[in-house]
């Protein structure tokens, strides 16, 4: 499905973007980090018609209009931020000498990575990606007016259904929309009862 | 078994001297320490041995051979920090096997190493065990044995006992020394704490606002401090400036005899005599001074007097029944044998 493509492809994509930006945010003090946490939050803050309306006269400019990348950039907006605000979250309560003892115990840069700093993120990580995927999952005016009527995802099905007063049909999709979201929550619920540790540092939401 | 030296090693960031050519020669199989409070640029030169750190001029060499264009993971030099700083989502063997398995060790040859580890540590059977499950003591065995496993050129302690209560302390200081000296492995920790320094180490570097006072055994500390920054350190504030010629230093309090402060040429100096040295007696002889008691807090081991010596307050440690009262004169003997000349001026 449609949606689902759009929505993996903006976790993916977060997540390669999200991670770097999030790490510099957390663990390095830059000249300007304040400005760049502010504007990071701008996304959220504006109303997503807004940040869609002006997205889409760039993306026509650039022949991006009614294309699937096209959505899938749009989708951005909105969900880097939520990733980046999360995974900030999680590298602050990280510690960096981990990767420090690591590589004076003779681990290179990737093994640093693969064997030490994947694994600590990993749960925080994986509620992060969570809501990113549930934030382009449930993106409506930005896909309609940026897919212009070409991309069709699910939202874009539904809100007409209701609208139109097919209950039964509404219905159905209703429960295939709200299923994600579902079985997140049963996840996260899950995992919240566990030691809090294990959260790698969300333990205080 | 490896040596390691630090050649006019120095390290500036952009508003401060971190580290001021530093100069320091460790031996093959030595523990030294690195003491001196905070901010002095202790932990900074161990990271810079470590390879976590660029010095920004300078040479560090093991063995005779310069190591600056190694890398970190490479360069044998294992640290471990205050923060024990276990994996989290590793068991204790895991992590104790961490740095093998970073060398290619294999699965069966790792698990015998580790077990010996954990043996020697004193944790046999707590391989399985999750960080998370331990006491802040056994942690911090864990740490250790997984830096010692591997056979390090240099092991590298940065205040490794500071997170510890007093009584875990002592055992883990027993336990460093038994292991470093078992294995002979070149040891450089960094302490804030001098009793520490002087308990561990077969030298002590004390270094205050990055440069070295003094590299030397504990007891010269004790004894021959260099100059009067590294007797304050090592709580000796006792100080009574006057003019050496030859043997004798003369004094607004009289002539002082110093045959053994070699080694400070004649001119203003400071006199110095260690808190426990000083005595106080009833008659005046050679070697004695008046003071005026100013206070006397009993300390458990000994009597805490604090007297006026020529504009300058001195202590004195007093055997505990002895009890100078506040406000009389005391006459104190400065014994030949301990008495010690600093110069003035700071070098």
């Amino acid at each position: 499905m449609v949606s689902t493509l759009v929505a993996l492809i903006v976790v993916a994509l977060c997540g390669i973007l999200g991670l770097p930006a999030a790490r510099a945010l957390a663990l390095h003090d830059f000249r300007g980090r304040r400005m760049v946490e502010w504007l990071m939050m701008l996304p959220i803050v504006v109303p997503g018609l807004v940040v869609a309306m002006g997205t889409h006269i760039v993306l026509i400019q650039i022949g991006l209009a009614d294309t699937l990348p096209g959505v899938v950039l749009v989708h951005l907006a909105p969900a880097l931020p939520y990733f980046v605000l999360v995974m900030a979250g999680v590298f602050a309560n990280y510690s960096v000498e981990l990767e420090e003892t690591a590589r004076s115990l003779g681990a290179s840069p990737w093994r640093i990575f693969l064997y030490v700093t994947l694994p600590a993120i990993f749960p925080g990580l994986l509620v992060a990606a969570m809501f990113t995927f549930l934030v382009s999952w449930t993106q409506y005016i930005t896909t309609v007016l940026v897919g212009g009527g070409r991309i069709i995802t699910l939202p874009m099905v539904l809100f007409p259904l209701i609208g139109a007063a097919n209950h039964a049909a509404a219905a159905a999709v209703s429960i295939v929309f709200v299923l994600p979201a579902l079985l997140i929550l049963a996840y996260t619920a899950r995992t919240m009862q566990q030691d809090v540790q294990s959260l790698g540092g969300l333990g205080k939401l | 078994m490896t040596t390691v030296g630090l050649c006019q090693l120095n390290k500036t960031y952009s508003r401060t001297e971190a580290v001021i050519n530093l100069n320091l020669e460790v031996a093959s199989g030595e523990m030294v320490a690195l003491l001196g409070p905070s901010g002095c640029g202790k932990t900074t030169t161990m990271r810079m041995v470590a390879g976590l750190l660029a010095p920004s001029s300078g040479d560090i060499r093991f063995d005779g051979r310069s190591v600056l264009k190694t890398p970190a993971e490479r360069r044998d030099a294992v640290m471990v920090f205050q923060k024990h700083l276990l994996f989290p989502h590793l068991s204790v063997a895991e992590n104790v096997g961490f740095g093998l398995k970073m060398r290619g060790v294999t699965h069966n040859e790792r698990r015998r190493l580790v077990e010996a580890m954990l043996d020697r540590v004193r944790l046999s059977g707590f391989g399985n065990r999750r960080p998370n499950e331990l006491s802040s003591g056994q942690q911090q065995r864990v740490a250790l044995a997984r830096a010692l496993v591997v056979d390090p050129k240099v092991l590298l302690l940065d205040e490794p006992l500071s997170n510890l209560d007093a009584n875990l302390r002592l055992e883990m200081r027993r336990l460093i020394r038994s292991l470093q000296q078992e294995l002979k492995i070149t040891a450089i920790f960094v302490t804030h704490d001098h009793e520490e320094a002087v308990m561990l180490a077969d030298r002590v570097a004390l270094m205050m606002e990055g440069k070295l006072l003094q590299f030397d055994e504990p007891r010269s500390f004790y004894d021959r401090p260099r100059i009067a920054a590294v007797a304050r350190f090592f709580r000796n504030e006792n100080l009574l400036p006057g003019e050496k010629r030859g043997a004798t230093v003369c004094t607004s309090l009289g002539t002082i005899f110093a045959p053994q402060a070699t080694g400070v040429a004649d001119g203003d100096v400071l006199v110095t005599v260690r808190p426990e040295q000083v005595g106080i007696v009833q008659t005046i002889g050679p070697n004695c001074v008046s003071a005026d008691v100013k206070a006397v807090t009993y300390m458990g081991t000994h009597n805490l007097v604090e007297a006026m010596v020529g504009g300058q307050i001195w202590s004195i440690a007093a055997p505990p029944d002895l009890v100078p009262i506040p406000g009389s004169r005391v006459i104190l003997r400065l014994p030949e044998s301990h008495v010690w000349l600093m110069p003035t001026n700071v070098a």
